[in-house]
This record gives C-alpha cells, structure tokens and sequence, in this order.
C-alpha cells in the first residue's frame, strides 16, 4: 500500500517535470541563426585587408556610410552630411547615441584616428585610393568630423573607395592608439560598434557574431550569425544544398547556379560584383614581337570570344566589349560605343603574314607563352580555348599554370611573360582604371604588368580622378576605355560575374540586391534580411 | 622485456630510447634547413600574397613590407635566425594571421590527431579483422569481399571518395554533416556530435590503410597459420581462437606495426585533401593554405610538428615491436 503511494507521487512528479521541461524549451527559442559561407579564413577583423575580413568586419564595425540599394552611400555612423560648393570640404554628423560594444561613446576623435593612423597603415587598395585626397580632419565637438581634402575626390563618399565600410572601420582609438596595428589582439577579438559583437573565431572552422542588444541604431532580425569557412567550393555547394549553409556570398560554382537554384526554397544567381571582374589576355609589351599592333591586333581577330562564357561560365559572363565588366556598379561610366574587333582567323593570318610572320618548316610563325595562375579555377579552360585558336592561325601557344604567388612573382613582380591570363578589377569605380597608367608599371602585384604607357590615357585619368562633374568624366571615362581598345595592349576576352545562393525558405532580403547584387557582403547592413 | 641493463651487452629500453631520440635530432634539422632552402627558392614570397595592388602601392611600400617580414635579409642569415630562435622555442610569427606560429599550429594541432587518430583506430580495427577473417577462411565469402574491399580502397582517390560519401551520406540520407566540426556555441558539442562529424573524414582517410591493414594481415595469416608448430597446436587439441589470436595473429602482426608506424606518418601529412573535402580545420589543410600563402614562419612550423611526430611514431613502432616479440633486442 505505501509503495503504490510513493509511485503515485513519483509518477506525478516525473509528469509535472516534463511539462516544466516542454514549457522551459518553448520559452527559450533558438535564436534566429543565419550561416554564411566564407571561401577562406579572414586574415584579421579590423583594419581589414581582403574581402574575406570585410564580411564578418561590416558586421561588428560601424563605418561613416554604407552602400544603399544603388551603390550610393547611406548613413551608417554618420547620420547625416554635408559637402562645399568646392567639393573640398565634407562635414559628418554622428549619431549622438553612438557606441562600441563595452559602452565606451564612438567619438569624432576615433573616426580621425581611424582614417589618418589605422587605415593609412594598412595594405587595402581602397584605402590607398581615398588617403591620399584627404588633406586633414578636423573634430570640432565629439559628434562632428570635418574632411578638408587636397582636391575634389568624385570618390570620396562611395561605399567601396569612399568613407564607407571597404577602406574605413571606426576603431576605438584607446585600444590601437600606441599599438602594433599587426600584432594588436583586436584584430583577432574586435570590438566595434557595428550591430553584432564578436563571440567566437575558431581559425579554419567559424566566426560568431551575436546581435548587439544596446545597438543604437536599427537592430538586425537576424540574432546570430555563423561564418563557416569552407574552402573548397564543392564542398560548399553541398553544404548549401544540405542546409548547413543559408547564404554562399559569391563563391558558387557557377557549373552549379541552375541546380541549385531548382531545388525548392533556395534561390542561386549569377549577378555582378563591385569588382566587376574583366578577363584579359595582356601582353608584355617589353617584348619586341609585342610592340608592333598589328601582331596584337591579329591574336584579337583569331580568339572567338563568343563562345567562352558558355563553354567556361556556364552563362555567367558575357564576351568583353572593352576593358570595363558593366555591371551595376560600373553602369554609369560604361562606354557601350566602342568598336569592337571582330572574330575573323582570316583577318589574323592576314595581317601575320603582312606583319612579317609567315607559318615556318615547324607548322608555326612563332611560339608564346600563357601564364595563369591555378588560383582562378576557370582560368586554365579559358586559356585553352585561346590557345587552341591561336593555333588555328598558326601560333604555338604553350600554357604555364602557377599558384598565385609563384604566378605574382613571375608576371607582376618580374615580368617574365609572354602574355598573361586573369580578371581583373574594372570597378567599382573609376579609380580602377588608374591599374593602367604608365607610372604604374612597377614591379608589385596587380599593377600594370604589360607596361602599357599612353600619355593621352595617364593625362585623361589625371583629369577624371578630381572631376566632380558627372558629365565632364564621362567623356574623359569613355576615351579611356576606347584607347584601351584602339591600342590593344590586350585582348578583351570575357565580362564575368559571380554567383550567389540564398536560401529563400528560410531568409527573406529587402532589397534583393544585398544578396543579388553583392552588396550585402561587405557594404550593406543587415536590416533588410528577415526569417520566413 | 629488459628495463634495467641486463648486463650481456644488449641495451635497456630507456637507452634505446635516448639514442634513438638523439640520432633524430639532426635528422629534424636537416629536414627543417632543406625545407626553407626549397620554400624560400621557390617563386614568389608572402608579400606576393599580402599586398594585394591594383593602384598606389609603390615599390617602397612592397620594400618596406619585404623589410617587416625579415625577407630582406640574405637566406643564410634568416635560415641561422631561425634555427636560433626555434632551439629557443621561439616558431615566429604567422604573417597572415599575425599570431605566434605556435597559437596558430597549436589551435588546431588536436583536430588534426583526432581524426588521424580515429582513422588509424578504424583502419587497424577493421583491417585486421578482416585480414584475420580472410586468413582463416581463404578463397571464401569473406575473403573475396577482403580482396574487392582492399583493391577499392586502395585505388581510389581520397578526394572523389570523400565528396561521393557526402552526397550519399549527408545530402541524400541526410544522416551526418556534410564537414566541419561541431560549433558548441550553437548548441552543437558533444560526444555525440564529434562522432556524426568525424564518421565520413575518418572513413575516407582511413579507408586506404585499411585496404594496406587488412592485405598484409591475410597474407601474414595464411603463411603462419600453414607452419608447423600451428599444425602441432592443432594436434593437441587447441581451440582454433586461441589458435588463431594467441599464436598466429601475434606474429603475423609484426609486419603490419611497420605499416601502421609508416602509414600514421603519410596520414598525418597526408591529411591535408580530407580535411579541404570536409572542411576539417586541421594542420594539413594548414599547410595546403599556408603553401599557397607563403607564410614560410606556419609552414616550418608544420614542419617541426610533422617530421618530429614521424620520428616519434617510429619509435614507438619500434618499442612495440619489442613488446610482442621477446625474441627481439635492443642493440
């Protein structure tokens, strides 16, 4: 009789338990999780040298603008702004509620310091395109900072080469003032004053950032987000199609963008890309068979670049028509009225056998090498092809794969080439033109590596990099991209893009373009991504 | 086995040991001066990688990053300032996570023995029970499914493997993860979680020296299990367990320590294509980046940590050797 009364109570209690325990787990929801995929480890989280530290960075920084749908800026840190009639002078009000995660206010004094000392250290191109047009920076009150620049910079409040989130993270000035800016253990535990805190970096493995609860400014829906680092794209499609991975940020096989995309509730596109990648074919104009235009002109007429984006990009690209990708970024300063070379072999042999090159006893009227670097999976199938049309008009082209650096060091640092095979940057704005002037031409990665000189081009940039007026650039942007064509110091071959996935059944993104469009990576807040 | 000098001229096993140990030393150093001879001759060095141009970045810039690096000074003297400061314990600096080398290395040391660690447990457990299985019944069932196992395993290559167990595993059956460790910040840790992660990487590491195991122990057995003193046990009426584990297997095995000793040491090199599949954050996949980055600080690092492990396995392969046969002494 006792023992079925201790039961009795036992038993009840074990009931009331799991209804303690049902009521507990559905009051405590797993926060809103988002997973994004990243194709490398960041080197750092501020001050960020490459694009796979921006993304996590944007995240936990604040920066004085953001990108908005169209690639203009928008308050990020600063509220609101103003610019003289000179263009010379830029005054940024910040939010008065602003700052960093312990709780320290974001002065106007961190944003100088930012600018001036961290980011003029560090070897972001963007940063080396926005520092030197500022003169000095002036902090009138804690909430105020003052841009007096050397010359009017069209550039200056662009999200990617302006005061925006690429070059320009605001820092807190105590933690980095009088410290190594390499060594500094913020960059590995960052504190920002961006809408999500630093949790977790686990190299080669993940990030976590959380959703700042005392973010003064508009809070994110997404509550957390995980950085998988997952460096082999193969890898990473399965991973999107698993589930374990939400939003793949322009690293998607392309072989993969329509299978991916017919599976339900996940979405995948090809879309541009600020950088506007270009594919080029440029050659080393230091070497005599390079220097007559005619040679140059005949390899243009013997490459079908029609047939490349299909073969090569699955439809993610289109064959050039100039050194500038056009996409939504580089639209408008795109010269669409360049007269394009057309594909004619014939033309090619033509203008050899006029050139002094006729076919020899061997079969060929002279042998050239490729190089590209392994690093760009689609490079080595583009360079087939080219070289298979070349041999088509009697020219022996012998391809030489590298890895990247070995690849650096023997095109851009040595110059030893024949021709050189990669994309390059066209935008996202005009400032990457500058790649081709003829002070340029030094030894160091990803400059001009054909030693192109025109002093017509170098006079137009020059122009072009302080002309505010909309309409004057353009007519100084168009000439450029035509001379690029007229003189042919390389071979426009295709305009690529890049590819996106998202996973539309659990995500939604208001605009489209964070994902769509590439903005949301590292130039975009988060405000617009809600869960289904 | 002797611990003590037995005092007939042979060595104890600490003896063995310091020798062995000593006689490893400079075989360390002069893989380690080989190496950065190799890597630093080889085209291109990290500020290829770090500086990323485009416009605006001057000759004087590159120098002064060549300088920061140490890499302007002559290679013997950057070779000498190394060896100094890695007998000091001192492995330098990541130049691309700029962190201490051993941080770097050390954060992610235990995932790579883990899953090279599991991969060996499963390629020797299964491998020498079907080699076992096959000696003892040869030319049946079992022993054909050795023979296609070990043919399979050991022709295919890591990578299609590893990607194929995805789709079948995890996008398909949905029944493991597709790679990457457990997160335990997001509610991912535990015992249970490491095992689904671990499964696919240590079956698609593991399966190669599993075929190697599993055709040693077959061979091992049928010849041993055909001597005469197995015939005289039978004789007498021993069981054919007792038989099979306690006087075949423990001399079939000795071969297959040497492969186990050996293959511990490609595996924990060789690791560096499982763990890009699945996205394991372990040393080998450390490597592949750090080669393509040129941090040369990580990849000597790396280079300490794997030929000092070779050596260290070797040895204890060695010692077992000893353990299971007395017959062997130490000299």
């Amino acid at each position: 009789m006792r023992s079925v009364h201790r039961n009795r109570w036992l038993v009840v209690g074990l009931v009331v338990g799991l209804l303690l325990g049902l009521v507990g787990a559905s009051a405590t929801a797993a926060p809103v999780t988002m997973v994004v995929g990243l194709s490398a480890d960041p080197k750092a989280l501020a001050p960020t040298d490459t694009d796979n530290d921006a993304c996590p960075a944007f995240r936990i920084y604040s920066a004085l603008t953001q990108s908005d749908e169209n690639f203009g800026p928008a308050p990020d840190l600063a509220r609101s702004w103003e610019v003289s009639e000179d263009s010379l002078t830029y005054t940024f009000h910040l939010h008065p509620n602003a700052k960093f995660h312990d709780g320290t206010p974001v002065t106007s004094e961190d944003v100088k310091f930012s600018i001036l000392e961290v980011a003029a250290k560090r070897v972001n191109v963007a940063n080396r395109a926005l520092l030197p047009s500022i003169g000095s920076i002036d902090t009138p009150d804690a909430h105020t900072v003052v841009f007096h620049l050397n010359y009017p910079n069209p550039e200056f409040l662009n999200p990617y080469y302006g005061v925006g989130p690429r070059p320009t993270f605001i820092v807190k000035k105590a933690d980095w003032e009088g410290t190594d800016f390499f060594t500094n253990p913020f960059t590995r535990s960052p504190i920002g004053s961006g809408p999500y805190k630093f949790v977790e970096w686990v190299k080669g493995s993940h990030i976590i950032v959380e959703r700042w609860e005392d973010y003064w400014g508009e809070k994110p829906a997404v509550e957390r987000i995980v950085f998988r680092i997952i460096i082999d794209p193969t890898s990473m499609a399965l991973a999107f199609e698993n589930d374990e991975v939400d939003w793949v940020p322009y690293t998607i096989l392309m072989s993969e963008v329509s299978y991916l995309d017919g599976l339900p509730g996940k979405d995948a596109e090809f879309h541009g890309t600020p950088c506007s990648d270009s594919i080029s074919l440029r050659f080393n104009l230091r070497r005599e068979i390079f220097q007559d235009i005619a040679v140059r002109r005949a390899i243009t007429y013997a490459i079908n670049r029609d047939r490349i984006p299909d073969l090569v990009y699955f439809g993610g690209g289109i064959a050039a028509t100039g050194q500038i990708n056009r996409t939504a970024f580089t639209a408008p300063w795109h010269n669409p009225n360049i007269d394009q070379v057309p594909y004619d072999p014939e033309m090619a042999k033509t203008l050899l056998d006029a050139a002094g090159y006729p076919v020899l006893g061997d079969g060929w009227r002279f042998h050239i090498t490729i190089k590209h670097s392994t690093f760009f999976p689609e490079d080595i199938q583009v360079a087939e092809l080219v070289k298979a049309d070349l041999a088509k008009v009697g020219i022996d082209a012998r391809i030489v794969s590298l890895d990247y650096a070995a690849w650096i060091d023997q095109t851009f640092v040595n110059g030893d080439f024949d021709c050189n095979l990669s994309s390059l940057c066209s935008g996202p704005v005009p400032t990457a033109m500058g790649r081709f002037i003829s002070t340029n031409a030094v030894p160091v990665a990803w400059a001009n590596d054909m030693a192109f000189s025109s002093f017509e081009y170098d006079e137009l940039h020059r122009r072009q990099s302080s002309e505010v007026d909309p309409l004057k650039r353009n007519e100084y942007l168009y000439r450029m991209q035509a001379i690029l064509v007229e003189e042919q110091p390389m071979v426009h071959l295709i305009h690529r893009g890049s590819a996106s996935a998202w996973n539309s059944g659990k995500f939604t993104a208001e605009p489209e373009s964070f994902w769509k469009g590439g903005l949301g990576y590292f130039l975009m807040r988060m405000t617009g991504v809600k869960p289904v | 086995m002797p611990i003590l000098d037995p005092g007939d001229g042979r060595a104890s096993m600490w003896t063995y040991i310091v020798r062995r140990v000593l006689q490893a030393i400079p075989l360390v150093l002069l893989i380690l001066i080989i190496n950065f001879i190799i890597l630093h001759l080889a085209p291109g060095d990290p500020v290829s990688f770090y500086v990323q141009g485009g416009t605006g970045v001057t000759e004087e810039f590159v120098a002064q990053m060549r300088t920061q690096f140490g890499l302007d000074k002559p290679l013997g003297v950057q070779l000498a300032l190394f060896l100094r400061n890695a007998i000091r314990g001192d492995l330098g600096y990541s130049l691309y996570y700029q962190q201490s080398v051993i941080a770097v290395i050390g954060a992610r040391m235990s995932v790579t023995f883990l899953l090279v660690g599991c991969s060996m447990a499963f390629a020797v457990v299964v491998g020498i029970t079907l080699g076992v299985l096959s000696g003892r019944n040869p030319y049946s069932v079992i022993d054909r499914i050795n023979t296609i196992v070990a043919v399979l395993g050991y022709s295919i290559p890591v990578f299609w493997f590893g990607q194929v167990l995805i789709i079948v595993f995890a996008v398909y059956l949905k029944l493991l993860p597709t790679g990457g460790i457990p997160i335990a910040a997001i509610g991912q840790g535990g015992i249970v979680a490491w095992c689904r992660s671990l499964a696919l990487p240590t079956l698609a590491l593991g399966v190669v020296q599993l075929a190697l195991i599993a055709r040693i122990t077959r061979a091992n057995m049928l010849e041993i299990l055909g001597a005469d003193y197995i015939t005289t046990a039978r004789a007498k009426g021993v069981s054919e367990t007792t038989i099979t584990f306690k006087h075949a297997l423990r001399n079939a095995i000795l071969p297959v320590l040497t492969v186990i000793g050996v293959d511990f040491g490609a595996l924990l090199t060789g690791a560096m294509l499982t763990e890009t599949v699945f996205n394991w954050p372990g040393l080998g996949r450390m490597m592949l980046d750090s080669l393509l980055r040129r941090d040369y600080p990580v990849l000597m690092g790396l280079l300490i940590v794997m030929s000092v492990g070779v050596v260290l396995l070797n040895l204890i392969t060695d010692l077992l050797y000893a353990y299971f046969d007395p017959r062997i002494v130490y000299t």
